[in-house]
């Protein structure tokens, strides 16, 4: 058979062509039988669990083309989603209470209790204040009253009223004179805003006075107000008595008590003094507080002091009496202090009037008016910006001399900033340097000592 | 669970039965196990039988199979470009069955005759007298086939096992579509002579 035939006769039994005339018998039956074993070869299906072993492979084969650090980035993906969800919502949870629970009592409460948790550590009391630490009572006092001596509160009032009306006063030279005159306007302007916000006090008195300002904000500024009044300026114009005196004599008005501060009232004399341009009216420094007594805006209060002029008030007594926070014993007795000493020695422009002489009875009612919401987040008390010139001015120092004195400068400017430990280092430090002189050694000694 | 997972695996494979063998490797590089499975449904029980005629043994083939798709899979995770599944598989078992072959391990194992039975159809379901002419069936196809000559036997298991074309069988083979015709001429009639009976 030639190969033509042959492929014809092929294609034939493969129905791709029609065989030849001779060969049509045998395309027939050639391809009866190849469909016949077709269809039996189609039936050959072998049983094979070859499938389920080519998977397997072709997972293992997969699962080792990932790297390590994907399998793990897998497998830990689910929890380190759950820290991550649990920790934002632990650090925004709080804040979200805060704003939306929050009364503005509450938050009114909260900043207090803040301000009061960033006040700088008290000071050690200067000069007669703090050489009198025991507390005292005026010898006009009440019998009643004698044991229990508290803080004068409602002039401390009138003192603070008076002096955030009149900050401008001419600047020593001092070494804390250079204190910068932007860091007292902007700490007084936070502490009028802490005031107004806080401490709206509504008085009724026939004199009509705003002493209440001041009674109501009592406390919160605490040593951060009295530092900011006591700066140098003020110190300057006046008297020229201390920070202690003029801290304790807000302290005494604050929420915390009468005695809540650590200088008592003696200072508020000395301040009027300075503020009024008369002379000083002669209060017997209480000084070291802690006795306890006026409670704040909370506390009853009969002030008579026989012996301190009068000009047109009296003594005070503030109703609504609530509970006193004493810090000695015997603190939650009335206390009778001098307060008409202090309305006599204000300004006759001041609005600090606060009694009647015939009623001697001031209401007050304290109120807070704020939406806490809106109100700033208290700042810390600003202990190192008011060192800042010294800190210039001892980067600037390029000689030994010149170094010692800027570090001595800064080191009395932190001690008076409240933070004797800072100084004490800075001190130490410089002690260190082996160019020193004899003499430098003995001044920094000595200022160590002064700590 | 379970019934819902193997309805959920019943329309993975459907879903995966109508890509491209192209598509399907691609899968399977991008991790996707199953996509093999889905290949071997398309090729797997035609090369098997491929390969098992021709080999004489079904374990083998088996052997033989998975090595043509271990290769295949090799290729495919090194970047490789593989056009035509069907024909890579199939020119990897016939190279691999010739190279057994070649080795004497032609029908080293079971034959034929061990594993008839349709992988479809249970053994139970199955007529008996079936079961018996269906295993002598095989006994006399694999008998007939090993005495035709490999050229032979491989041409007529291209064309009737794997349906291939003339043309792919002289491609694969390496000769002429004439010669690939002649030689199932051949065959055909040598296996009508022995299987005249069956078929």
């Amino acid at each position: 058979m030639s190969d033509d035939r042959e492929q014809r006769l092929v294609e034939a039994i493969y129905g791709e062509c029609h065989a030849s005339p001779g060969d049509e018998a045998e395309a027939a039956r050639l391809r009866a039988f190849r469909e016949g074993l077709a269809g039996r070869l189609a039936e050959v299906q072998p049983s094979s669990g070859l499938r389920a072993r080519l998977v397997a492979e072709a997972r293992a084969r997969a699962k080792a083309r990932r790297s390590p650090w994907a399998v793990w980035a897998v497998r830990l993906a689910p929890v380190a989603t759950v820290v991550l969800v649990v920790g934002v919502w632990l650090t925004v949870q709080p804040r979200f209470d805060q704003i939306e629970t929050a009364t503005p009592e509450q938050t009114a409460a909260r900043v207090a209790e803040e301000w009061r948790a960033v006040k700088p550590p008290d000071r050690a009391p200067e000069g007669p204040v703090a050489a009198d630490s025991k507390p005292q009572v005026a010898p006009a006092l009440a019998p009643a009253t004698a044991e229990a001596p508290a803080p004068a509160a409602a002039p401390k009032a009138a003192e603070v009223a008076a002096t955030t009306a009149q900050p401008d006063v001419a600047t020593t030279a001092r070494p804390d004179a250079a204190m910068n005159r932007q860091t007292v306007a902007a700490r007084r302007e936070r502490l009028q805003k802490e005031l107004a916000i806080l401490g709206a006090v509504k008085t009724t008195t026939r004199g009509g006075g705003k002493l209440s300002d001041v009674l109501g904000s009592g406390g919160l500024g605490g040593d951060e107000l009295a530092k900011a009044l006591s700066s140098p300026e003020l110190d300057a114009a006046g008297s020229g008595e201390s920070q202690g005196a003029v801290s304790g004599g807000f302290g005494g008005m604050g929420r915390r008590g009468g005695g809540g501060s650590t200088e008592g009232g003696s200072g508020y004399g000395r301040i009027l003094g300075s503020k009024s341009a008369a002379p000083a009216p002669e209060v017997p420094p209480k000084a070291k507080g802690d006795v306890g007594g006026l409670g704040g805006e909370d506390v009853p209060v009969t002030a008579a002091h026989e012996e301190a002029p009068r000009r047109d008030a009296g003594p005070v007594e503030l109703e609504e009496a609530g509970p006193a926070e004493p810090r000695a014993a015997g603190a939650a007795q009335p206390i009778v202090t001098d307060v008409t000493s202090v309305v006599a020695a204000a300004p006759a422009a001041e609005p600090v009037v606060a009694a009647d002489a015939d009623e001697e009875q001031v209401v007050a009612e304290k109120k807070v008016a704020a939406p806490a919401a809106s109100f700033p987040a208290p700042a810390k008390p600003d202990l190192e910006g008011s060192c800042r010139p010294f800190e210039r001015a001892l980067t600037r120092a390029t000689t030994t001399p010149a170094r010692v004195d800027a570090t001595l400068a800064l080191a009395e400017c932190r001690k008076r900033a409240g933070a004797p430990g800072l100084a004490r280092r800075l001190l130490e430090d410089l002690l260190d340097d082996t160019t020193l002189s004899a003499g430098d050694r003995d001044r920094i000694t000595e200022a160590l000592r002064g700590l | 669970m379970k019934p819902f997972l193997m309805i959920l695996v019943v329309l993975f494979r459907r879903r995966l039965r109508k890509e491209s063998d192209e598509e399907l490797l691609r899968r399977f590089r991008d991790g996707e196990a199953e996509a093999i499975g889905a290949l071997y449904d398309r090729h797997g029980q035609f090369l098997l039988r491929y390969v098992g005629l021709y080999m004489g043994s079904w374990s083998h083939a088996e052997d033989v199979l998975q090595e043509a798709f271990a290769r295949l899979m090799s290729v495919v995770e090194q970047g490789g470009e593989i056009q035509n599944a069907r024909a890579f598989l199939t020119v990897t078992c016939r190279n691999l069955a010739i190279d057994q072959a070649r080795r004497g391990k032609r029908f080293p194992g079971p034959s034929l005759d061990d594993d008839p039975l349709p992988a479809d159809q249970p053994r139970e379901e199955r007529n008996p007298l079936d079961d018996v002419t269906d295993r002598e069936f095989a006994r006399r196809l694999g008998s007939a086939l090993e005495r035709l000559p490999e050229e032979q036997r491989e041409a007529f298991l291209l064309k009737e096992s794997l349906g291939y074309k003339f043309r792919e069988i002289a491609e694969l083979t390496g000769v002429t579509e004439s010669t690939v015709k002649s030689r199932l001429r051949y065959a055909l009639t040598k296996l009508q002579a022995e299987l005249g009976d069956f078929a």
